[in-house]
């Protein structure tokens, strides 16, 4: 195969992608017409699809190839992001579009599948490699895995993999239990645990920051950091899935996942090669490192908050118990702020504060280093306590990029001093447009790289973390709503932090 | 004699920084402008009417490698050694901050050359690689940019307006004794037909390279050119049991075809019309678009690369080879 591989020019496009037919479970739902779909309408705009590449969508809604392609084109047309959408481009990639309608639970629809899956291989050369990509509810993943598997559609002349959104699980023990359910059919090296977050490029740009710089992972430890916040918020609300979200809550649906595998980033050895396992096994590694909370450590270091109404820039924002669908008494959790401590030697005392809400200020999400004052105040700044800790900022939505804060001489006479920020920002430095987390992780999963993608030993060891948590706050009856909508969050957020002597940013 | 010195490009670039800088403020913007700079780009006009040409490029590279941009505009020769400075400057679409690029133009009498170029490496950003452009046919004097050549990273040029590709090769043989790495844009504008070939050839699933017995590059033109003879060398280099073939073809583009076949194996694309390739032999995409490569896209395709190209490096030690091997 040697000469195939001197064909391969990965400086100037894409190494080899192998053939392969994408199956999409839930094809007619919300992420795959706005997301998935797009995605991979992208990768085929800039030919990163091999030519022998097909998709094959599912759900109950009765429909032809024809149909499925129509609906898939206006929603590429209407969900596409940075960039337009060209007829000509769709109409060669839609040919390898079908469809086949049918009940998720319904065995005789994975005979038709399978029917389908044989012709594609031949009219389309997939060679037999299938991506089974379950966008469906996550209450169908272990049934419809186990329907893939007894339609003997797990194993065929090619590679069988399986994609999986988060939640994976509810708690510790639900999360086992899919799990068993998965590897029944599925070997962990075939199961690709999807956290977008993972896929975006700032987050990513925080392997190459930490460890493709020589100035930074010696200053990135107890001695010279204080503390680090890790804030996800988000303006809006729940946007009509009301009655969905009161099932799960800030704290599983953003910190369990996305925002603990991020701070799993920040926080991680660098690992010895940069090879799927060996970056996951130091990811793992870190999040095993995460104090596990006893009851009482629990109620001290996390706080749950429930968004009321308010009235912002002159519109009514309902509360989050006035929203459709949502009990009028609901405890679900808007707003989850949390204190993490990592035992292991680099970080040993240093507070990792984490927060995620719905109805704040603004969508904003970064991570905040900030280290450690120096050891004695010789200038008064401008906060008249002579001391203005440097602080690093992250920023992964909206403005890409990374800042550093550090205090400089006002111009004039006298010694005063000001905070200042050096910044790099992604938009401004790489033009070009990123890919998104989707064209990122999908593409992974075509070429069998899962470094982006999580790992059951880490979906076990975050539900470790916020398990005591979850069953501290399922034993309490909160005083919600305790936050206005289009604030920080609940006070006691904030009192959480100053009894460290620390305060949250203002992002 | 007009003088232009770098204190005083550097003074009025200072200038126009705080002007806008000033102009934020008093707007009361909250984020000002961001200065963005990746790399000192320094660009040899081949002529007065190219140089209008090069600053339009140039503008439009600034979105996706921001840079100090130094453009050498030729002049006639009664004309004034002169610089102007230019903040480019845009708002990303949803952002608060407007991003500018520095772009310094250089009026260049032809007789002056030397003293201009005395002037770029007081010019260039620090620290930051230095990239030269030479535009057009104006590379083939690389002797009179040799001054520039310990400062550069990397010298870009284009051997497509040669006729006669026995002579590309030597003249880029000559360019690479310095330190600086070439790039030809003409291999660039390749990679379209590249990676469509290693696409298909990959979806062909083809188990031994070994059995290929020929590749053959169909071109326009007489002779084959330096395109044509990149690409047979790159093929042959994965290929390493083939022959080299090539065939004259009317068509529009430097390359029109390419055929590899050989042990039961047969690949074929075929430029139609346009930027429409068709593909017959294995594969199951039988059109694809293959968009010529504008100036544009070719040279961001090789100011993205950093560091050593080994694939073009070893494919032009072969493409010479095989230049010598067809000369009368």
């Amino acid at each position: 195969m040697a000469g195939f591989d001197l064909l391969s020019d990965p400086l100037r496009f894409q190494v080899r992608v192998p053939p392969c037919a994408c199956v999409i479970f839930g094809a007619n739902g919300d992420l795959a017409r706005r997301k998935l779909l797009p995605a991979l309408y992208r990768l085929a705009c800039e030919r990163r699809l091999p030519p022998a590449f097909a998709i094959l969508g599912n759900s109950r809604t009765e429909m032809t190839d024809e149909a499925f392609r129509e609906t898939m084109r206006e929603s590429v047309r209407q969900f596409l992001e940075n960039s337009s959408f060209d007829d000509a481009l769709w109409s060669a990639f839609s040919r390898n579009l079908f469809y086949v309608p049918g009940d998720l639970h319904d065995p005789a629809m994975y005979a038709v599948l399978g029917r389908r899956l044989d012709e594609i291989e031949r009219t389309a050369r997939t060679a037999g490699n299938v991506v089974y990509y379950l966008s469906t509810h996550p209450g169908h993943y272990a049934a419809v895995v186990e329907r893939v598997g007894a339609a003997g559609l797990h194993a065929g002349r090619g590679w069988r993999r399986v994609v999986i959104e988060k939640p994976f699980g509810r708690d510790l023990e639900s999360a086992r239990e899919l799990d068993r359910r998965l590897h029944a059919v599925f070997p962990e090296k075939d199961i690709y645990r999807i956290d977008h977050y993972l896929g975006k490029e700032t987050v990513q740009n925080l392997l190459a920051f930490r460890f493709g710089n020589g100035i930074f992972e010696p200053l990135w430890n107890r001695r010279y950091i204080n503390h680090v916040q890790i804030t996800a918020a988000e303006s809006i609300g729940v946007e009509g899935r009301g009655a969905y979200y009161q099932q799960t809550g800030s704290l599983r649906d953003m910190i369990q996942n996305h925002l603990l595998q991020v701070m799993a980033t920040v926080a991680m050895e660098p690992p010895a090669v940069f090879e799927p396992d060996a970056v996951r096994d130091e990811r793992a590694k870190l999040l095993r490192s995460v104090r596990i909370f006893t009851p009482e450590e629990a109620d001290r270091n996390a706080v749950a908050g429930q968004y009321g109404p308010a009235r912002v820039g002159g519109v009514e924002i309902p509360g989050f118990r006035q929203e459709p669908g949502v009990d009028p008494d609901a405890q679900t959790d808007t707003y989850a702020a949390v204190t993490l401590f990592v035992d292991n030697w680099r970080w040993a005392g240093v507070p990792f504060y984490i927060r995620t809400g719905k109805r704040m200020p603004k969508r904003v999400t970064d991570i905040a280093i900030r280290f450690h004052a120096p050891p004695l105040a010789l200038f008064p700044d401008a906060a008249g306590d002579g001391v203005s800790p440097n602080l690093l900022v992250v920023r992964i939505q909206p403005e890409e990029g990374i800042s550093l804060r550090f205090l400089s001489k006002q111009p004039g006479k006298g010694m005063h001093l000001r905070p200042v920020s050096m910044d790099f920002h992604y938009g401004a430095s790489f033009g070009a447009r990123p890919p998104t987390a989707y064209e990122t992780l999908l593409m992974d999963a075509i070429t069998g790289d899962a470094t982006l993608y999580t790992r059951q030993d880490m979906v076990e060891a975050s539900w470790r973390v916020v398990q005591p948590v979850l069953d501290a706050w399922s034993k309490r009856r909160f005083d919600f709503p305790n936050y206005e909508a289009g604030s920080w969050g609940p006070k006691e957020a904030d009192d959480m932090l100053a009894r460290n002597g620390h305060a949250w940013r203002t992002p | 004699m007009a003088a232009v010195q770098p204190q005083s490009i550097l003074r009025q670039m200072a200038a126009q920084w705080a002007a806008l800088a000033e102009a934020g403020a008093s707007g009361k913007s909250e984020a000002g402008v961001m200065r963005a700079c990746s790399m000192n780009l320094v660009v040899a006009a081949e002529d007065e009417t190219d140089a209008a040409r090069a600053c339009q490029t140039v503008a439009a590279l600034m979105y996706e490698h921001p840079s100090r941009a130094i453009i050498l505009k030729p002049a006639t020769r009664d004309a004034a050694l002169d610089a102007q400075v230019i903040l480019q400057c845009w708002m990303p679409s949803g952002e608060r901050r407007q991003i500018c690029c520095e772009r310094i133009e250089i009026t260049v009498p032809e007789a002056r050359l030397d003293e201009a170029l005395r002037v770029i490496p007081g010019l260039l950003a620090p620290d930051l690689p230095a990239v030269l452009w030479c535009r057009g046919r104006s590379w083939l004097q690389h002797e009179r940019f040799r001054r520039l050549h310990p400062l550069l990273e990397r010298i870009v040029v284009d051997s497509c307006p040669l006729q006669n590709a026995s002579q590309v090769f030597p003249a880029l043989a000559a360019l690479r004794q310095g330190k600086a790495r070439v790039a030809d844009l003409s291999w660039t504008r390749l990679t379209l037909w590249r990676e469509s070939i290693a696409n298909c050839v990959s979806a062909c699933l083809l188990e031994d390279s070994g059995a290929v017995r020929t590749v053959e590059v169909r071109h326009t033109g007489e002779r084959p050119s330096a395109a044509a003879l990149y690409l047979a060398a790159w093929l042959l280099r994965g290929f390493r049991n083939a022959s080299p073939a090539f065939r004259s073809v009317p068509g529009d583009g430097q390359v029109a075809g390419v055929t590899i076949q050989g042990g039961g194996f047969h690949l074929d694309l075929q430029r139609l019309h346009g930027d429409t390739v068709r593909i017959s032999g294995c594969a199951a995409m039988e059109a694809v678009s293959l968009p010529h490569a504008s100036e544009e896209r070719s040279m961001s395709e090789e100011l993205a690369i950093s560091g050593s190209d080994v694939t073009f490096e070893q494919t032009l030690a072969l493409a010479a080879g095989l230049a010598q091997r067809m000369q009368p």
